[in-house]
């Protein structure tokens, strides 16, 4: 599920549109969906809203470890009008986040990118996997994703290949997001994929190996107006197994009966957990000195029936995006060290955890 | 010696109140003058760079096209260089909101995403705050503009504005309000934006964008991406940093501005006079008590101290008022000032004066410098009093006349030195020796003044005696003989009358001239030009209407027009693309050599061109060479076959048959006007009637016909003259101010002989005609020097610095209507200047003036 980010956009940036009809002219995320790979992967202008996202855990030979997260969006601000004949015609906005994580130092740094997409300049084609913004780019060659993001300071050249197949969240080919029909997306993520490749960092280049993950989501309407964040997981466990968890909440702070979260095994199969079915217990805070918005900071999770118990600490405190140009919004996505117990082993990993509408929801001038 | 100054010269200055004023007042209104041309013209380019620097915001180098921009496939072609790190597409449109507006505004069309590298456009928070600016990006008629702008027409947001661009009136809903604050301070407030797509799409120019700024990477040369940038772009497109614009309108107006702030300098040339005069009366005056001061042993240079000191108070007391004057001066001079730069070169608001403090520094300094020039010779002069002069009274003019060969003669050299400086080549194009050579030509006839007053005399002197017997006898010779006060005085209306004389034959030659061409080459009977026309920016006229002008009753032949501006090697030039075919048979342009008909024969057969006279004077190329022009299928070549006078633009022209622009440009069928030629006999209102009514709901359009067309030429051609014209009243009004004071002076220190006259028989109303007639006789000499050195002014004007600064030939004609107005202007003021000390000296006491011999 990765970015809520752009949904909680959605929600400030495109209200009005969303109160006119041409809300409706878009497809609505609905049980029954079948899904089809690779075809999947590459987008669907038929909704509204939906994003590309990698995140991973990259080391050198060294043992220099590096977290990165790099994220496509694509929203339709309103279906492509005949009206208009200037190729500037707003009708679709591309976004890009990139972050990388630096653990060594200590140190954590993010660009955007934002692109109406005129010329070609930004885009995301239908048929054939490949995602862009200005020279940011996302592409499937075979069942290799390759990503290119940044620049010669702070930028990152990666081949991502899967070795496990999509795994599909939710249920009935939908993540439900709230109650009611449609309030949903489509949802699935590669959840171990080995990454290799190059990240330049402040002027030098490393030639690095690690483990990624990938989520890809789309759909039209998600969000409704008492839910104001939401806290996602992704966990990588070294026993080949993993988890992803996401709980939404509402004003009053409480959490949306269809947060949910999903085990996979090491062979690849998956179980969806209903939010009965896990406890999350937040283990520390952390106040940024640049938004002054206070982030929990480290967590306990626990899933009884599975016999597991996880303790996320932050690798690097701060991994806060203060996105002034794309989303105009405020959120914490970054990597964590992963330790705990499955039925009585112990086990370690890594993972990404995202809480999003945790500030005061601001918008600068643009 | 304070104490001496303060008893001897305040007590002096106070005692004579109206006077001092009066000299004051004269100094103050030349450096006001001065202070205030210069404040508005520096005022003005201020707000031009502020407007500069708003729009620059972070933008390091631009792509400009020109006229009509650039094909916007080469915006993918930029930010595709590694090099280039953020670059965002700009249309810019100059555009008017019609009345109850009634304003100009900078209209750009931008990409909010992409611009937010560079400038921070600051949106009011409105309740609805997200969908305002989300419509502004998706409405097809949405706009943002300032709240300065929108408070000031009481606009809000969701209201409509009307704007006119080119020959349509397209009506624009506020969908956002932006604050006043980085860009949106540009002209004053005047910047109102669209999204890109939508100024594509209102202003018909889909697949078009005016320019695109970039901002590079780090730790990369801006003059090497430079150059590889320019590699990439087509002919015509250039790379530039966002200074150069900047230089270029600097470039623009520095003539215009060098050209008036050398004008304010005059006033202050007379002040020099006025000065003089003063000093000169203050020690006439003083005589004794100079005399006096003398044999109690004050020392020569505390004599000069003393008049010099006094000189300085009026330049001091002149440097405050004038400043503060100045600055009143420059608020009114800013707006007309404002006014010619946006008609004639590129849009501005000026609205708020930026002070000079150089300005202020300079014509303080200026007021000092003319204290001590006027004041330096009558306080030395007064340095040389013997004390034995305490006894008498006429050693002065002796002096004076003794020295009048050495003054003449310093006159002689200082002309010849000033016509050398004419003939010296322009400075960085500005004609710096030809302003020297006006004042060595100023300076020069003020020196032979005293030998032309002795001269003109002489020969008037039989004349008068015979038509006023002996009051005319005696004012001749009074003249003669108060040479050193008469000679300054008549140098002071002389230079104000040289410079009234030159530039209005300047002026008037000029007029003359742009009258008689175009009264040449405007010979179509209706032109039809877009409503919504504004410097830089050419609108066009609906095809349609173009279209349908075939069909025209009567219809001779119709003459299209397309203008574009360009640049060739820096230069602002204007092409003019028309159907020279037309132009040719049935109109005419005035060529510098060979006939219209031939030379624009060639241009429509041999696909050459002519070029106006401007054009070939800055890029020295004459009739048989060659000029480049970029074109969209590059840079092409081709023979000047003629060169033309033309008035319209100061950049230059190049003008060209339709169908050799068709083989080079793509064919865009729009045109900036139509020229009609009917037949003889039509009846002009029905067919205007008849083209207006051919015009959809949303055009509007001018028809004028080829008169109101001229009068519409020289009514910008007055409005550009109208500082001038200011400039010269004030001139003669500091020069009134110093006959005045000359004849005062002149009637104070003959109290005796008029006592004298007086006892031997002349009766009060002779006094008086004697007095008036030697103020006229003043008047009528300072007329003839001042028309003998404004003649020589005026060719100075017209064939050097004219001709440097701007390059337009002007055909001299003397208007000599005008001669006669301004000798009658002349004496009228002379004797009114003259009537009050004349009824003084009819009125003096014959025992009190005489009781002292």
């Amino acid at each position: 599920m990765g970015c809520l980010v752009a949904v909680m956009m959605l929600a400030s940036f495109i209200t009005v549109v969303h109160g006119r009809d041409e809300g409706q002219q878009f497809r609505r995320a609905l049980p029954g969906y079948v899904y089809r790979f690779p075809a999947d992967h590459a987008a669907h202008p038929e909704f509204r809203t939906e994003w590309w996202y990698y995140t991973g855990h990259l080391s050198t030979a060294k043992g220099r470890n590096f977290g990165f997260q790099l994220t496509f969006f694509r929203h339709a601000v309103r279906p492509p009008s005949i009206q208009s004949k200037s190729n500037w015609a707003l009708h679709t906005l591309y976004f890009a986040h990139f972050a990388v994580t630096d653990e060594k130092e200590n140190n954590y740094r993010f660009q955007e990118k934002v692109s109406r997409g005129a010329l070609g300049i930004a885009g995301a084609d239908s048929d054939i996997y490949r995602v862009w913004v200005e020279d940011w780019e996302v592409s499937l060659q075979g069942n290799k994703h390759n990503l290119k993001a940044g620049n010669k300071d702070m930028g990152v050249d990666l081949t991502l290949v899967p070795s496990k197949s999509p795994v599909i969240h939710g249920e009935n080919g939908v993540s439900q997001k709230a109650v009611g029909e449609g309030y949903a997306s489509h949802y699935y993520s590669l959840t171990r994929m080995q990454a290799r490749g190059v990240v330049d960092w402040e002027g030098q280049s490393y030639e690095v190996q690690g483990l990624a993950w990938m989520d890809h989501e789309f759909g039209s309407n998600q969000l409704r107006d008492y839910q104001v964040g939401w806290d996602w997981f992704s966990v990588q466990l070294q026993n080949q197994t993993e988890l992803m968890i996401y709980i939404i909440r509402h004003k009053d702070g409480k959490p949306d009966p269809t947060s949910s979260g999903t085990f996979v095994y090491p062979d690849g199969r998956t179980e969806h957990l209903p939010l009965e079915t896990f406890g999350v217990r937040v283990l520390g805070s952390w106040r940024s000195k640049k938004t002054g918005t206070t982030y929990p900071s480290g967590w306990l999770i626990r899933v009884p029936s599975k016999q597991l118990e996880l303790r996320l600490i932050p690798t690097v405190r701060d991994q806060e995006l203060t996105t002034r140009k794309s989303t105009l919004v405020n959120y914490w996505e970054g990597g964590v060290r992963v330790e705990g117990k499955l039925e009585g082993q112990d086990v370690h990993g890594r993972g990404y955890v995202e809480l999003t509408g945790y500030d005061e929801q601001f918008r600068p001038d643009i | 010696m304070i104490k001496l100054w303060r008893w001897f010269c305040l007590r002096h200055l106070k005692s004579y109140k109206g006077r001092a004023l009066l000299c004051l007042l004269g100094v103050a209104l030349g450096v006001a003058v001065f202070v205030g041309i210069k404040t508005a013209a520096s005022s003005a380019l201020v707000s031009f760079q502020d407007t500069v620097a708003a729009l620059t915001g972070k933008t390091q180098l631009q792509v400009v096209g020109q006229g009509n921009g650039f094909p916007e496939e080469i915006f993918a072609r930029v930010t595709s260089l590694e090099e280039v790190r953020a670059a965002t597409p700009v249309l810019e449109f100059q555009v008017v909101a019609p009345p109850p507006v009634d304003e100009p505004l900078l209209m750009l069309g931008i990409d909010v995403f992409s611009d937010q590298e560079f400038r921070q456009y600051n949106f009011v928070e409105s309740t609805d705050k997200d969908g305002a600016i989300l419509s502004f990006l998706t409405e097809p008629g949405a706009i943002a503009l300032t709240e300065k702008f929108a408070e000031r027409h009481g606009l809000k947001v969701n209201d409509e504005l009307e704007i006119l661009s080119g020959s349509r009136r397209l009506t624009f809903t506020v969908r956002a309000l932006l604050k006043l604050k980085g860009p949106a301070r540009a002209l004053e407030g005047n910047l109102a934006l669209v999204d890109i797509a939508t100024a594509q799409e209102v202003f018909e120019q889909l697949g078009r964008l005016h320019r695109i700024d970039l901002i590079l990477a780090e730790d990369v040369s801006p003059v090497a991406v430079m150059e590889k940038l320019q590699s990439l772009l087509p002919a015509g497109v250039t790379v530039e940093p966002p200074q150069k614009r900047l230089g270029r309108i600097r470039d623009m107006i520095k003539a215009y501005r060098l050209n008036l702030l050398a004008l304010s300098l005059i006033a202050l040339f007379v002040g020099i006079f006025l000065v003089y005069n003063a000093v000169a009366f203050a020690v006439s005056k003083r005589r004794y008590e100079i005399a006096m001061l003398r044999v109690l042993g004050t020392q020569r240079w505390q004599i000069i101290g003393l008049f010099l000191g006094e000189a300085l108070l009026i330049g001091l007391l002149g440097a405050f008022i004038g400043v503060g004057l100045g600055l009143v001066m420059a608020k009114i001079a800013l707006q007309a000032m404002a006014g010619t730069i946006s008609e004639l070169y590129l849009l501005v608001r000026a609205e708020t004066l930026s002070l000079s403090p150089l300005a202020m520094v300079l014509g303080a300094g200026a007021a000092l410098g003319v204290a001590v020039l006027g004041g330096l010779f009558p306080s030395l002069e007064a340095s040389r009093t013997l004390p034995r002069e305490a006894l008498y009274q006429t050693a002065l003019e002796r002096r004076m006349k003794m020295n009048l060969a050495r003054i003449s003669l310093a006159g002689v050299v200082v002309l010849g030195a000033g016509y050398l400086c004419s003939q010296l080549q322009p400075i960085d194009g500005l004609p710096l020796f030809g302003f020297v050579a006006a004042f060595l030509i100023l300076a020069g006839f003020s020196f032979l003044t005293p030998a032309s007053v002795l001269l003109v005399n002489r020969v008037l002197a039989s004349p008068l005696a015979g038509l006023f017997k002996i009051e005319g006898k005696m004012a001749s010779r009074y003249l003669g003989r108060s040479l050193n006060r008469s000679a300054v005085a008549i140098a002071s209306l002389m230079t104000a009358l040289a410079m009234l004389v030159s530039i209005s034959i300047m002026i008037l030659s000029f007029r003359q001239t742009v009258k008689v061409w175009t009264e040449q080459i405007i010979s179509a009977d209706l032109f039809i030009s877009p409503a919504g026309r504004l410097t830089g920016q050419r609108g066009n006229l609906p095809l349609g209407l173009v279209d349908s002008l075939k069909n025209l009753p009567g219809l001779v032949a119709m003459e299209r027009l397309t203008e574009i501006p360009m640049r060739i090697d820096n230069l602002q030039v204007l092409l003019f693309v028309s159907d020279l075919g037309v132009k040719g048979e049935l109109s005419r342009i005035m060529l510098r050599k060979g006939s219209s008909q031939e030379i624009l024969r060639r241009c429509r057969e041999q696909g050459q061109i002519t070029i106006s006279e401007v054009l070939a004077n800055r890029l020295s190329v004459a009739e048989g060479d060659r000029l480049q022009i970029p074109t969209p299928r590059g840079l092409q070549s081709f023979l000047i076959a003629g060169v033309f006078y033309d008035y319209r633009t100061e950049g230059g022209m190049v003008m060209m048959d339709r169908s050799t622009y068709g083989e080079y440009w793509p064919d865009e069928r729009r045109y900036t006007s139509v020229a009609i030629y009917l037949e003889p006999r039509s009846n002009l209102a029905e067919t205007r009637n008849l083209v207006r009514s051919r015009l959809k709901k949303n055009e509007q359009v001018f028809i004028t016909s080829n008169k109101e067309l001229r009068q519409e030429i020289l009514r910008i051609f007055d409005q550009t003259f109208s500082i001038t014209y200011a400039l010269q009243v004030v001139a003669i009004v500091v020069a009134i101010f110093g006959i005045v004071n000359t004849l005062v002076l002149l009637v104070m220190e003959r109290e005796r002989d008029i006592g004298v006259l007086k006892a031997v028989g002349a009766t009060s109303r002779q006094v008086q005609r004697m007095t008036l007639l030697e103020a006229g006789l003043m008047g009528l000499i300072s007329f003839v020097l001042g028309a003998v050195n404004g003649i020589l002014l005026s060719l100075l004007l017209i064939f050097v610095i004219n001709k440097q600064s701007f390059g337009w030939t002007i055909q001299f004609s003397v208007p000599v209507s005008m001669f006669g107005k301004t000798l009658i202007l002349v004496l009228v003021c002379a004797l009114i200047a003259g009537f009050f000390p004349a009824r003084t000296a009819a009125g003096k006491n014959v025992s009190e003036v005489m009781r002292l011999e």
